[in-house]
């Protein structure tokens, strides 16, 4: 079963984010994303200042069997990188709610993240997945 | 497989519902390296002295030699699939495939590669095939927009010392070729009994492309291949 922190919001992309006390979003991937991806070699994360679009690619994740985009969960501008997570993509497997986080966004609308799934949605989205996935 | 991205985009474009399979070798043999590996200049320089084409996928994973193999392409919407659910899903055609050559092939079941390797023979992980506890098809992904494009090697005759030395690989590989497994099989079998595995398995509504020329060897230096080291 995978982790899935009580405090944090989630995307059906399988991101997490979390709304710091100064209204800005860290962004990261979930347990079940680094579970599925398996070792994690190359990040490509926006670069700061950039303007992320909500739901739309900002990046991507490469491990040893996969390459898939990373989604922005809201709308705003990049205002931080994780550095020593993009030169040492392991940490996405080893912490990957923690000393993994990938990117801190300053979302041009706190509503937005009021709409990302809760964490009982989010565990519930991940049981409709392993459903439709069965053959 | 500049073409199997684009049928990936257009699958994407056109929400193709369902599998397109191409089946394909190679006109000159050609390094095929992941998204965003990198080569030492020494490995590049390398190449370039013997002939050897250098080509970059959109998929993950690292280098593969294609020599005398046969490559396949799978385009299919994921469908929820995780990961490692779309490798077992497309292992199933594979699996159906060698089973016409006489093998029996099973999906690796090691979920984590014990060691990263800069070619994908060099290292086993859950997206490999092996036969007797050797890895005879290397495969990986990309997705996008809940589709995914998976591109795997099956060696015909042996590639890993070739490899080994263009990579400047150090280490035991546990890999094998199929004349390895099946002496005197040919790369044309190869191909026909993929494209019955997979119709077997997927049936009638699968797009299969069957060809024995190169389609896509994109030459080094073009945009698509533009690499950087």
């Amino acid at each position: 079963m995978s982790n899935i922190p009580q405090d944090l919001h989630y995307t059906r992309e399988h991101e997490w984010a979390r709304l710091e006390d100064d209204g800005r979003v860290t962004v990261g991937v979930t347990d079940f994303a680094q579970e599925q991806l398996g070792d994690v070699v190359f990040l490509d994360l926006p670069e700061g200042d950039e303007q992320v679009e909500g739901g739309e690619p900002m990046g991507e994740v490469e491990s040893t069997k996969s390459v898939s985009d990373l989604f922005s969960p809201v709308t705003g501008v990049v205002v931080e990188i994780n550095t020593e997570t993009k030169d040492n993509p392991a940490a996405v497997n080893q912490d990957p709610y923690g000393e993994g986080w990938l990117v801190v966004i300053e979302p041009s609308d706190r509503n937005e993240f009021d709409g990302l799934l809760t964490p009982e949605e989010y565990e519930a989205f991940l049981e409709e997945e392993a459903g439709d996935g069965e053959d | 497989m500049a073409v199997d991205e684009l049928l990936l985009e257009r699958a994407i474009r056109l929400a193709h519902p369902d599998p397109i399979v191409r089946i394909y070798g190679w006109a000159v043999p050609t390094l095929s390296i992941g998204r965003h590996q990198r080569l030492s200049d020494e490995v590049v320089v390398r190449c370039l002295n013997r002939g050897i084409e250098v080509a970059r996928r959109p998929t993950g994973g690292t280098a593969v030699l294609h020599l005398e193999d046969v490559t396949y392409s799978v385009v299919a919407p994921h469908s929820s699939r995780g990961v490692l659910e779309a490798y077992r899903w497309v292992a199933r055609g594979l699996i159906a495939s060698l089973a016409r050559l006489g093998l029996d092939a099973v999906v690796s079941e090691n979920a984590r590669s014990s060691r990263i390797s800069a070619a994908c023979f060099g290292a086993t992980v859950g997206a490999d095939l092996e036969v007797g506890g050797s890895k005879v098809c290397g495969s990986a992904q990309v997705r996008r927009r809940g589709w995914l494009l998976q591109h795997g090697s099956i060696p015909v005759s042996p590639t890993w010392p070739a490899t080994e030395e263009l990579l400047d690989h150090r280490g035991p590989s546990a890999c094998t070729c199929l004349q390895d497994l099946r002496p005197a099989t040919t790369a044309s079998e190869v191909q026909t009994c993929l494209a019955e595995g997979f119709s077997e398995e997927w049936g009638e509504h699968t797009t299969l492309t069957c060809t024995r020329e190169a389609l896509s060897v994109v030459p080094f230096g073009r945009d698509y291949t533009c690499l950087t080291f």
